[in-house]
């Protein structure tokens, strides 16, 4: 089901969380909110399940204006960044909660989402005994069972270490594919929203910066804002305009377009990352493949760059 | 729904009756059942009470009062001065002895208020067990007067409402961040300056609380001092109790609690402030 | 130094009661004079009835006071801690916070005078007796239960609620199914200590108690005046040890769970 959200502003006091926001998420689609703390990303997550009313503007889904109406009647469900489990009830009782207030069968169901999460036969442990990991699972599971066309995920894998990160992301593209749920992540890990979503959306302020597939926004960055939280981009100012270009895309040497003293050399494991200083005193960043040679801290050198790898920022 | 029958529990059962003491102590003592006559006749006010001119022209009460305050004053003080490094101690225990060192502290209450007072006559009086043991060790030739003292009376006080005052306190301090003091101690304070700087100040809401949860109702305790206090030296409690059943003035003792609650009223604000903080 | 502070306030706070509750083996008719051990003093108790009468009593009156107490504060808890600002929440909470920090003189006080205006005013209730303590009685316990219920509620933050929301409940089935079982302990907790409150109280008891609801408190307190009563200090005992007892069990089941 698709979610449309028109002129969203929500104000706490004299914090402006969101700034007459515009977006659509299309049916079945798995969207990124992307973006840095403050931007307003989970403020629409919790606008959109109905938890606040927004100051002004629309929120529809599938078509039905949502004004007015209380969380619990709303078609969508919530996966919340701390899990939310009820820790008075077993995982099996957690996963069947939506499905008892809805009058749906339950014990069959419960099985299915059980297997489903790699879950099968927990269901009569209760959350406390769970890992962190497995917790995130029911929590899912939970979100899924009524079958909701939209799900809203809270920074879902915010709590989770590097190697469970990367392994529960793939799974929960897989279960999106499966279900075919329109799909909503906030999260602030941009290799996450790169990774696993069709579409990514950029906030800054409570305002979109930018949205678009993956690979679109982070080659043609449109405002300075995307490019620089989008893979770090430089800037560059000329008179023709104002314009991104990549850590990758620059190379170091004797001749090139742009004098710049070597402040840093860091080594990642897949690459170099090299920062320097121009003579107008900003900090440039460029990356440099595994097997370079990088270069010694305090040496001068020359950047440069094709024509084609100058992206021009709107803004 | 609830919070209207909530309002009507607050307001019939809390509420009224505060209001209810007001006009009483406006009222006209009498000799019938019960004794006092409210002072309108015939929609026209009445003349007849003098509950506040005798409150404000008798310094008996005013003195009660005082003495009340400082009473309260000195009971809450050493209430907190022996919870803080109580709690503290407790605290420092292996977690699960704490549950038992917090039952070893609540678990005297369990036998009553009153008769925890009779021990302590039976500790004090001059016939008691501290001046026979004294007596027996001829330390003293002769009983040391020490029941309806001050600061017999001051040990009856403390001992009842030392819990009062440590369980709020054991909680804040429990709720603390430790690190804090961890930090202090890495950069070179000593356990005491530690306290002083760190501890002290980090708590200093719910000690202030704790000191005001112990002030304010000792200050209008009257059955410990009737067991253990002095006859002469009488506390804003007492007077109420004794206006009230020994001399069936109603009207004054209502206009006595009314007295006592504008005293405390600085206090009792500070203390919802203080509240709120937390 | 904590420790040595520990120590001395626990001795302070237990030696009165060990040394009464040691002397009520002794034979002797005055209090705290050794006279050779006996149970005497326990066979006395168990055949003073106005004593036993007295005990239950308390107990009637505690138990129901502390219900009522635990109805009355968990919804005043509640609604101070889930119900957003409305209009005189301050006086709400000051009101509901008033039986914790006045004098008990001044709320005895103020709860007779109502029962007094109020028989004057509509004929009920007719004399004081075990009602009125009751109620006197709870007032108080609903206020201890009331902080005791909005503490958890503040601890437990919102997520829990909104989450079942989330998932289709209503707020009555959100309360019933979440809110209530999650409140429970804290429930339990405030029942106990109102009917400890209750149990042990002679202020409130002395203005709102009447003929025939004599408790115990109130008895005690009249004899202590009157000269030495050994059977108290074996009631002591009993109390004592069935208090003991009950933590010890208490303490022994938590530890197994």
């Amino acid at each position: 089901m698709s979610l449309r959200v028109e002129g969203l502003s929500k104000r706490f006091g004299a914090i402006t969380a969101l700034d007459g926001l515009e977006l659509e998420v299309r049916a079945g689609e798995f969207l990124a909110l992307l973006g840095g703390s403050g931007s307003g990303k989970s403020t629409l997550l919790r606008l959109v399940a109905g938890f606040e009313a927004p100051d002004a503007g629309r929120i529809t889904i599938g078509g039905r204006d949502m004004a007015g109406l209380p969380p619990q009647r709303r078609p969508c469900a919530m996966m919340f960044q701390s899990y939310a489990l009820f820790p008075h009830m077993s995982v099996a009782q957690n996963i069947g909660y939506g499905l008892r207030r809805a009058g749906m069968p339950e014990r069959v169901r419960v099985e299915e989402l059980l297997a489903l999460v790699g879950l099968a036969g927990y269901g009569a442990r209760r959350p406390a005994q769970l890992s962190g990991g497995q917790q995130q699972r029911v929590a899912l599971a939970r979100a899924l069972a009524t079958r909701p066309p939209l799900l809203l995920l809270d920074e879902p894998l915010a709590a989770l270490d590097a190697g469970l990160r990367a392994q529960t992301g793939a799974e929960l593209r897989r279960l999106q594919r499966e279900t075919g749920t329109s799909f909503v992540m906030v999260t602030h890990d941009q290799a996450e929203a790169l990774g696993l979503a069709d579409r990514i959306a950029l906030l800054a302020h409570g305002r979109l910066e930018q949205i678009g597939p993956p690979r679109e926004v982070y080659a043609s960055p449109a405002t300075r804002f995307v490019a620089e939280f989008l893979g770090a981009a430089n800037v560059l100012e000329t008179a023709q305009g104002v314009f991104a270009l990549r850590p990758e895309r620059l190379r170091l040497g004797s001749l090139g377009r742009l004098a710049a003293t070597v402040t840093q050399v860091a080594f990642r494991g897949d690459d170099w990352s090299v920062a320097c200083v121009t003579a107008a005193g900003q900090t440039w960043r460029a990356t440099l493949p595994g097997d370079a040679t990088p270069p010694v801290p305090d040496t001068q050198l020359m950047l440069d760059w094709d024509d084609a790898a100058m992206v021009r920022l709107r803004a | 729904m609830i919070r209207a029958l909530a309002t009507a529990w607050l307001g019939l059962l809390v509420a009224v009756p505060l209001l209810v003491v007001l006009a009483i102590a406006f009222a006209i003592p009498d000799a019938g059942l019960p004794p006092f006559r409210l002072p309108v006749e015939n929609g026209r006010w009445v003349e007849g009470n003098e509950s506040w001119t005798v409150l404000t022209e008798d310094g008996f009460y005013l003195a009660a009062l005082l003495r009340s305050l400082v009473v309260a004053g000195a009971t809450a003080g050493l209430c907190l001065l022996l919870s803080y490094p109580m709690a503290l101690g407790i605290l420092r225990a292996a977690p699960g002895r704490r549950v038992l060192l917090l039952a070893l502290v609540l678990l005297p209450l369990c036998i009553g208020f009153v008769l925890r007072m009779a021990a302590w006559v039976g500790l004090l009086r001059d016939s008691g067990l501290i001046n026979q043991a004294l007596l027996a060790l001829g330390v003293i030739s002769e009983p040391l007067p020490m029941l309806y003292s001050r600061g017999g009376l001051l040990a009856g006080m403390v001992h009842s409402y030392l819990p009062f005052a440590l369980l709020p306190l054991y909680a804040a301090l429990a709720a603390r961040d430790t690190r804090l003091e961890e930090a202090a101690a890495d950069l070179g304070a000593g356990a005491f300056t530690v306290f002083r700087t760190i501890t002290l100040p980090g708590s200093a809401v719910a000690g202030a609380a704790a000191f005001l949860l112990v002030f304010i109702p000792a200050a209008g305790e009257f059955v410990i001092p009737a067991i253990l206090g002095a006859p002469d030296a009488l506390l804003a409690g007492g007077a109420i109790w004794q206006e009230f059943f020994a001399a069936r003035d109603w009207p004054l003792a209502a206009a006595a609690s009314v007295a006592l609650l504008v005293a405390l009223l600085p206090p009792l604000l500070l203390w919802q402030r203080l509240e709120q903080r937390r | 130094m904590t420790r040595w502070v520990l120590g001395l306030g626990l001795c302070f706070l237990w030696a009165p009661v060990l040394l009464m509750a040691g002397f009520a083996f002794s034979d002797a008719r005055q209090p705290f004079v050794w006279g050779g051990f006996s149970w005497r003093w326990f066979v006395a108790l168990a055949g003073n009835e106005r004593m036993l009468e007295a005990v239950t009593i308390s107990l009637l009156v505690a138990a129901g006071a502390a219900s009522l107490a635990t109805l009355a504060g968990g919804a005043l808890g509640w609604v101070l801690g889930r119900q957003g600002g409305f209009a005189g929440r301050g006086l709400f909470g000051a009101l509901a916070a008033a039986p914790l920090v006045l004098p008990e003189v001044v709320t005895g006080l103020a709860l007779l005078l109502l029962f007094v205006a109020l028989e004057q005013v509509t004929g009920w209730p007719r004399g004081r007796g075990m009602l009125t303590l009751l109620l006197a009685h709870a007032s108080l316990g609903a206020a201890y239960v009331a902080v005791v219920v909005q503490a958890r509620l503040a601890g437990m933050g919102r997520q829990l609620e909104e989450a079942a929301a989330d998932l289709g409940a209503g707020p009555g089935t959100v309360f019933r199914t979440v809110t209530l079982p999650l409140m429970a302990p804290s429930l339990a907790a405030g029942w106990g200590l109102a009917f400890l409150l209750s149990f042990d109280d002679v202020v409130l008891a002395s203005f709102t108690s009447g003929p025939g609801a004599t408790t115990l408190p109130l008895l005690l307190f009249s004899q202590l005046r009157m000269g030495p009563t050994p059977e108290a200090h074996a009631l002591a005992v009993v109390l004592l040890a069935v208090a003991g007892l009950g933590v010890a069990v208490w303490y022994g089941w938590r530890r197994r769970a």
